[in-house]
């Protein structure tokens, strides 16, 4: 075990001091990535985008309505229900929110008891942005209690909205309509004798209003694309950096071999099968880090939304068995670096331009995306967009992965095979 | 006998790298496999640590099959090809030849500057191997199959595109490990090395051994009479004797006035062109 670290040490020493492949290996995919997901419009933009369906034509619901337009949270389009409701669906927008019949009458009475309702349909899964939705609905909804105690004249106003609500009430209990309708006209009286104060800062003591009531309706997302450009981008940017860490490693196995190290590594007592376990354990860690390292700056950097981080772990370990398994068969079948960098090459530009690094699997004709099934960049790309946008539950996941971890086990069992029968013939 | 080589021979498709090699090795002799490029002395030094499995035949290493790891710890190979990280300091490259022996902390350390000082590197041990010459390299990668003080060390052409320096410097260092005990098994396709260093010297060509014994008893068996020449009474004379010092003492008594004297004792290429009927180097 402590030759296996004592070669992955060093090939880790070898790549630190290798200051072409690092740019490639990690430099290079982010600039890919950011290059592309900014041109195709990801931009990192932070804003909720969502539809507003305004049923209620009152003034207040049309206040409302300008409120949340103005609002530097959201990204607001008016549109009718249904088209709001297949947007959501698409993943075009992240939530629609329907401004009801009855909303404005209740949105003026403040005393009244009852807070104004707002539809808000969004994906179940897209928990987090729901939640931070909500948050900024609610703190729209509460502005209307510090215009409110911000001015006598809108209070005195908001006083005679509601008494006359209360008075035509037939569902409010009798004690409750006698106390307000008493109590109701003495506060108004109240203001008028009470001078305008500058400077109101809106906190009037007034708790246990609800600003806003919420009915949540549950639109399950179709899944055909990302709502983030660099959702797509991240994918793709990763796998090539994936092909050009197997690609650097493997040259480095073949280099062993052209350059007399392996030779000396075998009369040393270690097997080599250790030799070569080394090398694909530091490829593969090399790999992980790799797309660690890209998903942290596409979701820090990008504001790339990552739907199931926990399936990431499943994912990244699939694409590095796999394409370290790769490296391993690639360096026994290529003798020379020459014939690594044709062969290699030749065969990981099929699998990416078939297999979605090129052009989005979503966006390839049904045709190609079977024929996508015989490249393991395809499955790859799956298992990083399934737990980035394609909201892939466990099952889902295990798919790809274990396709994945296949293909680089069987790899790597028939490259250390040829490896060992070649070192025999020597 | 620390080493026996039993009528092994490997084959290469149709090529016979191998024939049929039998030999013994000592404890503590410099034992020489002298032979032109494609002899087969790589292939005999690969197969006789293990590397390569021969076809036919047994290699015994202390009685044990060379491929196992108790018999490896005891065998150090500088290989023909420089088997050196470049990108990695001189150090570093040892430190890592050490963790493949289990050498670890001081003890590393102390294995390191021990065979940087016998290579004569000790001062360079913090610079990149790129930054070498090319005998530098060679002398480091000696220090690379010193590192955990083996009993038998093998030198395949270490002085192959070496400056005059570091060859002088290697053969120094070849004779501080004998003195040391070890057994060194040193192949080589200049006669010169073989006959300055060996205690003993295979003939190897075509994968065949055409002769094995002292450098001392191969020039007598193989390698023809020794050529005096003289000039004497304006003409020149040449005598071809196998006992030179007789026939130079001879020649002085008879002759108080002859020049040009010029004797030329036979050498191991001399030996190598009676064996084969060609040179070394062709």
């Amino acid at each position: 075990m402590n030759s296996l670290w004592s070669i992955v040490r060093k090939d880790f020493q070898l790549l630190l001091t290798d200051k072409v492949t690092l740019f490639f290996t990690f430099v290079f995919p982010l600039l890919f990535a950011g290059l592309f997901g900014n041109m195709m419009g990801g931009g990192g933009s932070k804003q909720i985008k969502v539809a507003v369906v305004q049923q209620d034509q009152t003034a207040a619901a049309t206040a409302f309505v300008q409120t949340l337009n103005d609002a530097s949270e959201l990204k607001v389009q008016t549109m009718a229900l249904e088209p709001a409701q297949n947007a959501v669906r698409k993943g075009d927008l992240t939530a629609y929110i329907v401004i009801p019949e009855g909303f404005g009458e209740r949105y003026d009475a403040v005393f009244a008891g009852k807070a104004p309702t707002l539809i808000v349909g969004v994906d179940p899964k897209r928990t987090a942005e729901a939640g931070l939705l909500e948050g900024v609905l609610m703190k729209y909804g509460a502005e209307r209690f510090s215009k409110l105690f911000s001015s006598n004249d809108a209070m005195r106003e908001q006083m005679r909205k509601s008494l006359a609500q209360i008075q035509a009430a037939d569902d409010m209990p009798t004690a409750w309509r006698d106390l307000l309708s008493d109590y109701l006209p003495k506060i108004e009286q109240l203001l008028v004798d009470q001078p305008a104060v500058d400077g109101n800062t809106g906190e009037s003591g007034f708790d246990g209003f609800t600003p806003l009531n919420i009915e949540k309706q549950e639109v399950i997302r179709e899944q055909k694309g990302p709502g983030h450009a660099q959702a797509v981008f991240f994918p793709q940017a990763i796998m090539w950096a994936t092909l050009g860490c197997i690609m650097g490693f493997g040259t480095s196995l073949v280099q062993e071999y052209s350059r007399g190290t392996m030779l000396r590594l075998r009369a040393a007592p270690i097997t080599t099968a250790t030799v070569l376990a080394g090398k694909s354990l530091t490829c593969a860690v090399t790999i992980a880090i790799v797309i660690g390292t890209l998903l942290i700056v596409g979701r820090t950097v990008f504001g790339m939304p990552i739907e199931t981080p926990a399936l990431l772990a499943l994912a990244i370990t699939g694409i590095a068995v796999c394409f370290s398994g790769l490296m391993m068969l690639f360096a026994a079948i290529a003798k020379t670096e020459q014939a690594l960098n044709g062969l290699g090459w030749a065969v990981l530009m099929v699998f990416a331009m078939i297999g979605g690094a090129m052009l989005p699997l979503f966006l390839m004709p049904e045709w190609l995306q079977n024929v996508s099934h015989f490249s393991p960049v395809k499955w790859g790309i799956l298992a990083l967009e399934g737990a980035i946008w394609r909201g892939f539950d466990v099952q889902e996941m295990l798919k790809p992965v274990a396709i994945l971890l296949s293909l680089g086990l069987i790899a790597y069992g028939i490259g250390l095979q040829r490896i060992k029968s070649l070192d025999a013939a020597g | 006998m620390i080493l026996s080589v039993k009528a092994v021979s490997k084959r290469y498709g149709e090529r016979l790298a191998v024939d049929n090699l039998s030999f013994t090795l000592h404890a503590g002799e410099v034992f020489g496999l002298l032979g032109p490029n494609g002899a087969g002395k790589s292939t005999t030094c690969h197969i006789m640590t293990g590397l390569l499995h021969p076809d036919n035949g047994e290699i015994r290493v202390f009685d044990e099959s060379p491929t196992k790891a108790t018999v490896r710890n005891r065998i150090g190979i500088a290989p023909q090809q420089i088997a050196l990280y470049e990108r990695l300091t001189a150090r570093q490259n040892l430190q890592f030849f050490c963790s493949l022996y289990q050498l670890q902390g001081k003890a590393a350390d102390a294995a390191i500057d021990r065979v940087l000082e016998l290579v004569g590197l000790r001062d360079r041990a913090s610079d990149a191997v790129k930054s070498f010459s090319g005998g530098m390299l060679r002398r480091l990668n000696l220090a690379g199959a010193l590192i955990h003080n083996p009993d038998i060390v093998l030198l395949d052409e270490p002085t192959a595109g070496v400056d005059p320096q570091s060859r002088n410097r290697l053969f120094e260092t070849v004779d501080a490990l004998k003195a040391d005990g070890k057994t060194i098994i040193y192949t080589t396709h200049y006669m010169e090395e073989a006959a300055r260093l060996c205690d003993r010297v295979a003939i190897i060509d075509q994968g065949r051994l055409l002769a094995l014994d002292s450098v001392n008893a191969l020039l007598t068996e193989h390698g023809g009479p020794t050529h005096i020449s003289y000039l004497h009474d304006g003409q020149r004379h040449q005598i071809d004797t196998p006992q030179p010092e007789q026939a130079l003492a001879s020649l002085l008594q008879q002759h108080a006035d002859l020049s040009q004297l010029n004797v030329r004792a036979p050498t191991l290429e001399s030996v190598f062109l009676k064996l084969t009927g060609k040179h070394l180097r062709d």
